[in-house]
């Protein structure tokens, strides 16, 4: 790699690091103008630097309108990544399909929200339900989509119940290990998902990343 | 029942980039931009916010073990409430509401530009606080008048007092549909950004603690360290 190379990667992974949106997308054509391979862009700069910074959240280093800034970052270069693939008649490598959504009886989305949008950065195709989803939703998405990983996230104590029927319902039509199922939000705890034969918990989006790789390597 | 809707409310960045749960110092210093953002935010979200506060007193009758009664009859149970309710001759329970279109707008935003987004619902979520604290400091002024003191506001959710026993008691003493707010089945608050609380009033109250002691998000909470300078 040349030097000029190395150096617009080095920028790209800082720009991705802060946040900037605009420098990251400019540092990405660039990027691909100086030749470097869109997969390889996704393999050795995004995804690292996505994880460092998911990493630097879970230890507390950053906050949440950072790693939300980042996460925004990587999506706008991941589409402009994901466009010059399809010109060149390629296609993304999924990781995974992800059906995600906020409970039934819970209005609260934020949480989802951030958690789609890191793990779609990650590489995950994320078909979002959006907030109060009947357990029936989720199962015909699940269905539909071909999903891996059916996420669901409470937040309130009093809406919790819902993870335990929208996976109950899975197991009634016979389809429960047919799909991974993990959980999160404010009223959730790994003692719940083990309650509930969730297949994984994370405690906050970066985690949710993580939960989501490492239960597709099982 | 009384409703009190003429504040002004104020809102800076610090109390939006907080209510992101960010530390505001750390911020300026390293992410401007993101302050930036939220410096937007403010105007954004000060032209959409509808401040309303209903509330209503009731004298106490009588103290249970975990619990109060109330001259109605109506019971309000809970370990926090015994404990800084007990000594109050009246208790005063309130809706504080921003209104739906912040949140309606932080939404739509959201789905185009997260960041955004997030510094919107921030906004909402400071501007909802600052209203609770307005009205709760404009409650001890009034209660100051006869000599009285108030308690420091509980709200349903906080540790001693679950949030699925706390905002049915606060609903069944107010009719919080006169200030726009509604509670569905699992307890929650529509608009989102809305406050319960409860106050005591009376004399020679337990005004010890900080509602911090009692928040079931206080050991990972960026606003409790501004809450104990404010307290020392």
């Amino acid at each position: 790699m040349s030097n000029t190379v190395d150096q617009t990667l080095d920028e790209l992974k800082q720009a991705l690091t802060d946040g900037d949106s605009n420098k990251t997308a400019t540092l990405t054509r660039k990027s691909l103008d100086l030749g470097v391979e869109p997969l390889a862009l996704i393999q050795n700069v995004i995804v690292p630097t996505l994880t460092q910074v998911g990493q630097d959240f879970q230890d507390f280093v950053i906050f949440l309108p950072e790693l939300m800034a980042s996460g925004d970052a990587a999506e706008k270069a991941t589409a402009i990544l994901e466009e010059a693939l399809a010109s060149s008649g390629q296609q993304m490598t999924s990781l995974g399909t992800v059906v995600i959504g906020t409970v039934e009886n819970d209005v609260h989305d934020i949480g989802k929200n951030i958690v789609s949008t890191l793990v779609r950065a990650h590489g995950f195709k994320v078909v979002d339900l959006g907030r109060d989803v009947a357990p029936s939703v989720f199962l015909e998405a699940a269905q539909k989509e071909k999903a891996d990983i059916v996420a669901m996230s409470s937040l309130m104590t009093t809406t919790r119940p819902s993870i335990l029927s929208t996976i109950n319902l899975f197991k009634e039509v016979e389809l429960r290990n047919d799909y991974k199922f993990i959980i999160g939000g404010g009223s959730v705890t790994q003692v719940y998902a083990d309650e509930v034969g969730a297949d994984g918990f994370a405690p906050d989006a970066a985690a949710a990343v993580e939960v989501c790789k490492a239960i597709l390597k099982k | 029942m009384p409703i009190l809707d003429q504040w002004n409310l104020r809102l800076d960045a610090d109390a939006i980039l907080r209510g992101q749960g960010a530390d505001p110092v750390i911020l300026r210093t390293r992410r401007p931009n993101l302050v930036k953002i939220a410096e937007q935010a403010i105007g954004e979200a000060l032209t959409r916010v509808y401040p309303i506060v209903l509330y209503e007193r009731y004298p106490v009758g009588s103290i249970l073990h975990n619990s109060i009664r109330l001259l109605n009859g109506k019971e309000i149970t809970g370990k926090a409430i015994s404990q800084y309710l007990s000594s109050s001759k009246e208790v005063l329970v309130m809706v504080c509401s921003i209104g739906a279109e912040l949140e309606e707008y932080a939404s739509q935003v959201m789905e185009t530009d997260m960041v955004h987004g997030l510094a919107l619902y921030g906004a909402g979520s400071a501007a909802v606080e600052a209203l609770a604290n307005a009205a709760c400091q404009y409650f001890e002024e009034q209660a100051a008048q006869k000599n009285w003191q108030t308690t420091i506001p509980l709200s349903p959710g906080m540790i001693g007092w679950p949030i699925e026993v706390g905002q049915p008691q606060i609903f069944s003493l107010l009719d919080g549909e006169q200030a726009g707010v509604k509670l569905t089945e699992s307890a929650i608050m529509l608009p989102m950004k809305s406050l319960s609380l409860i106050l005591g009033l009376g004399e020679d109250l337990n005004q010890q603690g900080t509602p911090c002691d009692y928040c079931s998000m206080r050991d990972i909470c960026k606003y409790r360290s501004d809450h104990a300078k404010q307290d020392a």
